[in-house]
């Protein structure tokens, strides 16, 4: 992460009012300019993930999200606690 | 610094709350998650049980290493598991048919790992009581336990097959001789018939916990085998799909726990990013991006039989940090 994003980051934990503008912006290009006339030198990539990471995961998504060993039908080992 | 596992227990905070999580249960799950490396799909086992006040807080916690380059994180952080990790890792490894490789940590006992291998349909037998036990146990078995292993693992019936296999040595007590056979594919008729063949005296106390697993998906039966087969069974649901499109989630768990924990339990699937959970988000969960997902996803439910008592019911709830 750059030192901007950082910045950036560390003020929008801070600021509920940053983050909700942010928060508004499902548009990278929109959200990069946002971010560079507040300050914040940020590069585009850096924030693809963020603004991405509003919208919320199909049930469709979430399944191959968890991927792993769901991805051969059979599920995790159970041995903890002595059963 | 990559977030460790114990970061995303942080993300997770919200969600780990009664009645499947207590506040008793949780200092000791967040000290052991600040050693663990994040981002490798964790499973957080939690006791059910109708009297919560007799029901044991602490949380079992399981990490999944996916392939061998990430066996040396963790070797260096517990030597115990260190020769068998480094095994796996290594070039040519007799350990090269194990699919992946998990880490079992109980709450209340020895901070050494349970070592489980994941194993593909087919595994040889010869390797299997000739290497990987060996290597999971940290000796060869005794030879009348290597027969009972074979004899158990000869009469699985196909498709159905050895999918984990276990050393119980790092629990102590009186399974630390034990191994344990986890065996997918069989229904609860399926499940009798087959522990008719190899311990026919556990029938009659098994018979009415297999039928709960009646219309269930994917069902593992797993057995403790010592000098002899232990009288500690594991029977095993799940379902491949989310509570929210598989109805058999809510009759199974109907079946083996109090309502208020089903409901938890179904409420358990979802994500959170750095939108949910702000204050608390790592602040490089992929190592350079503030992107990614924390995933939660219902493992499975068990039940662990024991003759002459009623079933203990146990929760597995996954998750995975940085995902996608």
């Amino acid at each position: 992460m750059s030192i901007p994003f950082e910045r950036l980051m560390a003020d929008l934990r801070k600021n509920p009012d940053l983050l909700q503008e942010l928060g508004e912006m499902t548009d990278l290009d929109r959200a990069v300019r946002w971010a560079r006339q507040r300050g914040y030198e940020v590069e585009p990539e850096e924030l693809r993930a963020m603004i991405e990471g509003q919208r919320e995961l199909s049930e469709d998504e979430l399944e191959q999200a968890a991927g792993g060993d769901w991805g051969d039908g059979t599920p995790p080992p159970s041995g903890g606690g002595g059963g | 610094m990559p977030p460790t596992c114990g970061d995303w227990l942080s993300v997770l905070q919200p969600h780990l709350r009664p009645p499947l999580f207590h506040p008793e249960g949780m200092e000791s799950l967040r000290r052991l998650a600040a050693r663990l490396p994040g981002g490798l799909m964790t499973v957080l086992e939690v006791r059910l049980g109708p009297d919560p006040a007799s029901t044991p807080a602490g949380v079992d916690l399981s990490l999944r290493l996916a392939e061998p380059r990430q066996a040396p994180d963790l070797a260096g952080i517990f030597p115990s598991a260190e020769r068998v990790l480094s095994l796996w890792a290594a070039q040519e490894s007799p350990l090269a048919p194990v699919r992946s490789l998990w880490l079992e940590f109980d709450h209340d006992r020895t901070p050494d790992p349970i070592l489980c291998a994941k194993l593909a349909p087919g595994a040889s037998l010869p390797w299997l009581t000739g290497t990987l036990f060996p290597a999971l146990h940290g000796a060869p078995l005794p030879e009348s336990q290597e027969a009972l292993v074979r004899r158990c693992v000869e009469a699985i019936p196909p498709p159905a097959y050895l999918l984990y296999a276990f050393s119980l040595r790092p629990r102590g007590g009186d399974v630390r001789n034990a191994v344990r056979l986890e065996i997918f594919g069989l229904d609860p008729a399926g499940i009798l018939a087959y522990l008719e063949r190899v311990a026919p005296d556990a029938v009659p106390w098994i018979a009415e916990p297999a039928s709960r697993f009646e219309g269930v998906e994917r069902i593992h039966l797993s057995l403790d085998i010592a000098e002899e087969i232990l009288p500690r069974i594991g029977i095993e649901g799940s379902f491949s799909r989310l509570p929210s499109r598989e109805p058999g989630w809510r009759t199974l768990l109907d079946r083996l726990c109090r309502p208020e924990e089903r409901d938890a339990a179904l409420a358990w699937p979802g994500s959170d990013t750095f939108w949910t959970a702000p204050s608390s988000w790592p602040a490089s969960p992929t190592g350079g991006s503030p992107g990614g997902r924390c995933v939660r996803m219902l493992s499975h439910v068990k039940a662990v039989c024991r003759p002459g008592r009623a079933p203990e019911t146990k929760l597995y709830l996954m998750f995975t940090g940085g995902s996608g």
